[in-house]
């Protein structure tokens, strides 16, 4: 009986429904970067969140589709909205604010929006039909301009066929007039003047060339004043060659090049006069990018600069409009300096002031004369790369504050070719984050290199004779030894942070929990970034990489220290190590010769998608699949998902409250495939052992909203999955989560069929599990589900589960889910034991299992786990959108001492019962004495 | 004229009835070019019969057999099975996999590892066959909503009889026949 109370004590602690995070935890073990994605030539500026604001902030529609205020003196978000749900732009964005005012105007797919500038708050929305084209901003400020001052939008929208221009209320977002243009041009873009509204038509030609046609239109009633077309039909054969039609300036202009790049020309939109500028040729090169960088206030004078890019150099022309001739005239030159350079123009009453940002300094000047206002030499952009490569500015705004004739400060955002943007002060860099991490498609988990080649070390002592290892060991002592000196200086260190109880986390050399796991993250900006897991505030190596095939599986670790990218089909897998980020020239041979002995061990069935249905192939003998499962043909396949591949089991059976034994079915080989039929609004699940191709399990849901994420996963003897239904006679409108266990028998003690076997192959005997399904209705979708890992897999698992409109990850753990809860009942005493208990339809998921605690982690379509060294923790990394990393214990942290655990108090206390022991030892030996020889 | 009569009444009744389809079940060993017939098989939402089963035979070093059906489309699916499980002395079963629309989609095949006694109807020179149904997944047993009338009222149920109010004419009835043959037993 005694007992029994011990276990039933013992394993109630042990199986309590695991808090996620601690107090002294959050903020510490975890990290965020939430980020906004890469942010875009047109859409960034800085700006006055309100008019009078003495800060200004750095806002951006990136290419993820994130709008959000930046605050340039830390680098922090201040606000963040995400207008792309999927986290792409398929078509271009838009982002305008008015001078002095406090609204930004936003234009993405069709939708036209409009945000207070200072909290981020929406104040309308107007979805077009079609997409939008252009979203600029009425500077002019007519009788009817309303009673807040705020400025009103212009929007053109609408497909190839049907356009349309309309004029939005700044305040509401009431069409004050529209204008159609059905003449069947493409719309290409708005612009206004002080006087007018310019929309500018690109119509194509039979021969395939386009003609820009300008409409002009009268601002206060949307009439159409005018009409042309510019003959640009000899150059233009497609749109790229427009480089910029000039969005609000004293003078609008039009600027277009032919193919070859090797004639600018520039009209001023409102008059019919095209000026044209022959583009020297650098050399052997062939300029490769023209921008135009151009005031974008109506009281700014009307200058603007063209910049010209070849592979390897780059300069840039000032030209002035006269706007009594209607006349371009060009100013002056800027030197040829090599490498790439960005320009930002900014404007300071109506002067305009260009600022020059190269690899080696910050420039500015004044777009009147070529005189250089100011020079900063930059001492570094402070991001990490590789040796060897040179880091380049792509793109740059910038914002500059005039005393007199002088610069007093000037402050530009700049993105690298690193992927990171960063914000120089003069030439100090600030701050960086890291934007390039917001197109992450692929990151996988490794150890650092040093960790890896001990390892290798110790394996070929292991493996070889005495004398020869008791040499080699000799050896490495001897190369140890070299370390004693750097080791001596930092022992003081390390013993007082000892003492002290902070050494927790230590750098990657003295990593003994396993925390600092190196994460590689793949990026559709063609870079390879690098982050310790024990130490993210820094970006360990930052790489370019070549063409890749944009899968979530493109990267992978093959071998400890390693990582491999797999390139477009045709090219072989590349290698990294995982320490420095340097190219290896192919896996270390250690570890092939490692890959070769597990070949042999087993004969390996390899199974892919193909032609909509999965087949299985020998990989010893291809010749023709072994197996093969094809869908019903109005099925399609959404989702396949296998055991991990490192997911080892501490237990084979599941121990009962009264110590009989229910046998889980454990087979390494199964696969969860889902299919969604769109007809007839149905999801398909097969659970099929992937050695045989036989079902193991399957279930069938009706009335199934497919827009909605279907997620799923598998571990150890069980599976999950999510969906949202529909309502139906059978269920009600919801979010649901079904969770299936299966074992090898549900009579305890007896593993049924497989009872003698000690190895089995499931083509010789392929007894069918037994299934218990649990279902629960929960409040979210959840758009991406995984398990925690650890080393042994004594802990108790969790499910880790994406909630993408609340922007949040959370942990469920297992226990709560387990399909062997009672129903109906409340849970027997040996049910408790176990940790089970009555189960409820309905899962409320518990604020303690929110991983992400107070942050926002928005857009994050992967979670990663990987366990650390020590039993207790999973190592927990997601990305989407924003990068988030974590550690998890799901049966607490019972392995390691807490942060709350205080070594030095400890040591006083000891030192303190020692003291007194020593000093009360004479008090009580002298009483004793007195004791025996007094008799009073 | 009778028989169109007859057939509009006998229609639905045979449409009720489950219609009977057939399918050719083969054995593909690793090694061979194309497979041959194992079986072919009648079935129904419910049952399946063995109509016809053809032995397998193959190399003696063959490892590997696939049983496997062609699809209406013409593609392939099957599962792999050891060779050995298609011997004479074994207890074969093919599964028929079937959707929510009774259509065919995978097979499966299992050996028994004790030939037990073969169960009614189903069996022919070894070869059961069983068919799975793809059952509908399982949904939180949630309370029923509420269900109003016309009114906007929940609707009562009647108060069910009890049980002499429902039958007092029967028992009437017994009484009344107890009377008159105990009045006739006195005649």
């Amino acid at each position: 009986m005694l007992a029994r109370l011990l276990i039933l004590a013992v394993s109630s602690l042990l199986l309590r429904p695991a808090l996620a995070v601690f107090a002294d935890e959050a903020w510490n073990i975890d990290y965020h970067y939430a980020l906004l994605g890469e942010p875009q030539q047109d859409t960034t500026f800085f700006h006055q969140p309100y008019a009078g604001s003495r800060a200004s902030l750095v806002y951006t529609l990136s290419n993820k589709g994130a709008l959000g205020a930046v605050n340039p003196r830390d680098g922090s978000l201040i606000w963040r909205q995400l207008l792309a749900s999927n986290g792409s732009t398929s078509t271009s964005t838009f982002l305008r604010a008015g001078e002095n005012a406090d609204v930004l105007f936003s234009g993405i797919a069709s939708q036209a929006a409009a945000w207070s500038a200072g909290d981020g708050r929406l104040v309308w929305e107007v979805n077009v039909a079609g997409d939008v084209k252009d979203v600029e901003i009425l500077e002019l400020s007519d009788g009817s301009a309303t009673a807040s001052g705020s400025k009103d939008a212009l929007v053109l929208s609408g497909s190839d066929s049907h356009a349309l221009v309309q004029r939005l209320d700044g305040a509401t977002g009431t069409v004050k007039w529209q204008h159609n243009l059905e003449s069947g041009d493409i719309p290409y873009q708005v612009s206004a003047s002080t006087t007018q509204v310019f929309a500018i038509l690109l119509h194509k030609t039979m021969l395939g060339y386009y003609k820009i046609k300008v409409l002009s239109l009268d601002p206060v009633t949307g009439h159409k004043t005018d009409e042309y077309t510019l003959s640009s039909e000899n150059e233009l054969t497609s749109t790229d060659g427009i480089i910029a039609v000039g969005a609000n300036s004293a003078s609008p202009i039009i600027a277009w090049t032919d193919a070859t790049h090797s004639v600018l020309k520039v009209n001023i939109i409102g008059t019919k006069q095209i000026a044209s500028f022959n583009i020297e040729k650098s050399g052997e090169e062939a300029v490769q990018q023209i921008q135009i960088h151009a005031p974008h206030h109506s009281t700014a004078l009307a200058h603007f600069l063209v910049h010209f890019q070849t592979a390897t150099s780059h300069w840039a022309e000032v030209f002035h409009i006269d706007l009594k001739r209607n006349k371009i005239e060009k100013a002056y030159d800027l030197p040829k300096l090599s490498g790439k350079g960005a320009f930002a123009t900014s404007t300071s009453d109506a002067n305009v002031y260009f600022t020059r940002v190269t690899d080696g300094e910050v420039i500015a000047l004044s777009s009147a004369s070529h005189g250089v206002l100011g020079r900063w030499p930059i001492a570094g952009f402070g991001v990490a790369s590789v040796p060897g490569e040179a880091i380049e500015p792509i793109r740059a705004v910038s914002e500059l504050s005039i005393k007199g004739d002088l610069v007093s400060a000037i402050r530009t955002a700049v993105l690298l070719s690193t992927g990171d943007w960063i914000l120089l002060r003069e030439g100090t860099s600030v701050w960086h984050r890291p934007e390039g991490l917001a197109g992450t498609f692929s990151a996988a988990f490794s150890v650092p290199a040093p960790v890896e080649s001990f390892v290798e070390k110790l394996e070929k002592e292991a493996s070889i004779n005495p004398v020869q290892a008791y040499i080699l060991r000799i050896k490495r002592h001897i190369e140890d030894l070299q370390h004693l000196p750097a080791v001596i200086v930092t022992l003081p260190q390390r013993f007082i942070s000892g003492f002290l109880g902070t050494s927790a986390d230590g750098d990657i050399g003295s990593d003994s929990f396993g925390f600092h796991k190196i994460i590689a993250c793949a990026t559709e900006g063609g870079r390879l970034i690098a982050l310790d897991a024990g130490a993210p505030d820094r970006i360990l190596w930052n790489r370019k990489i070549g063409n890749v095939a944009l899968t979530e599986s493109a990267l992978q670790s093959p071998a400890l220290g390693v990582f491999s990218l797999a390139g477009t089909p045709g090219i072989g897998p590349q290698y990294f190590n995982a320490s420095s980020g340097a190219v290896l020239p192919g896996l270390p041979s250690t570890s092939l010769a490692k890959e070769a002995a597990d070949s042999d061990i087993s004969q390996g069935i390899q199974f892919t998608l193909e032609n909509g249905g999965l087949q299985a192939y020998d990989t010893n003998a291809r010749q023709s699949a072994l197996w093969s499962f094809a869908p019903m043909p109005n099925e399609r396949i959404i989702g396949l998902v296998s055991r991990p591949v490192n997911d080892p089991v501490a237990s084979i059976g599941k121990v009962l409250g009264d110590r009989r034994v229910l046998y889980k079915y454990l087979n390494p080989n199964l696969a969860l495939l889902t299919t969604a039929d769109d007809k007839a609004k149905s999801v398909n699940l097969y659970l099929l052992d992937t050695i045989s191709g036989s079902i193991m399990h399957s279930s069938s849901h009706q009335g199934i909203n497919l827009d909605d994420p279907i997620s799923s996963t598998m571990s150890e003897n069980w599976f999950a999955y999510s969906f949202t239904s529909d309502a139906s006679p059978l269920a009600p409108k919801g979010h649901y989560l079904v969770v299936g266990e299966m074992f090898e028998s549900l009579v305890p003690n007896d593993r049924g069929p497989l009872s003698a076997t000690t190895n089995f192959s499931t083509l010789d005997l392929n007894p069918q599990p037994f299934t218990l399904v649990h279902s629960y209705q929960i409040p979210e979708s959840l758009s991406h589900l995984t398990v925690t890992q650890t080393r042994q897999g004594i802990t108790s698992r969790a499910l880790l589960a994406v909630l993408a409109d609340s922007h949040a990850i959370i942990s469920i753990p297992y226990m709560a889910l387990d399909p062997r809860r009672p129903v109906d009942r409340d849970a027997t005493t040996d049910e408790q034991m176990e940790g089970l208990f009555r189960y409820a339809p309905v899962l409320e998921f518990d604020p303690k299992w929110y991983l992400n605690h107070r942050r926002e982690v928005a857009g994050i379509k992967h979670v990663l786990t990987t366990p650390a060294l020590i039993e207790s923790t999973s190592i927990v990394f997601a990305y989407g959108l924003d990068v988030f990393g974590t550690r998890l214990s799901p049966s607490f942290s019972f392995d390691i001492l807490g942060k709350d655990f205080n070594k030095f108090q400890m040591l006083a206390t000891v030192a303190a019962l020692a003291v007194a022991t020593v000093g009360v030892a004479p008090l009580v030996m002298r009483k004793q004495i007195n004791m025996r020889w007094q008799f009073t | 004229m009778l028989l169109p009569i007859l057939l509009v009444f006998l229609a639905p009744l045979a449409l009720s009835a489950q219609t009977q389809r057939s399918v050719d079940v083969f054995a593909w060993p690793l090694s061979a070019s194309k497979p041959t017939t194992l079986a072919h098989i009648t079935y129904n939402s419910t049952s399946a019969s063995v109509q016809n089963y053809i032995a397998p035979h193959f190399a003696a070093d063959e490892e590997v057999v696939r049983i496997g059906f062609y699809h209406p489309s013409g593609s392939w699916s099957g599962v792999a099975s050891a060779a050995s499980n298609l011997a004479a002395n074994t207890h074969k079963t093919v599964q028929l996999y079937l959707n929510t629309d009774h259509d065919l989609y995978h097979v499966g095949f299992k050996v028994s590892p004790v030939a037990s006694s073969s169960k009614s109807g189903n069996s022919k020179d070894g070869l059961n066959v069983e068919v799975v149904r793809l059952r509908p997944g399982q949904m939180p047993p949630l309370s029923k909503p509420v269900q109003l009338n016309a009114q906007g009222k929940v609707e009562e149920k009647p108060v069910e009889k009890s049980f002499v109010q429902k039958y007092w004419w029967a028992i009437v009835g017994v009484l009344v026949v107890q009377i008159v043959v105990a009045a006739m037993g006195k005649d």
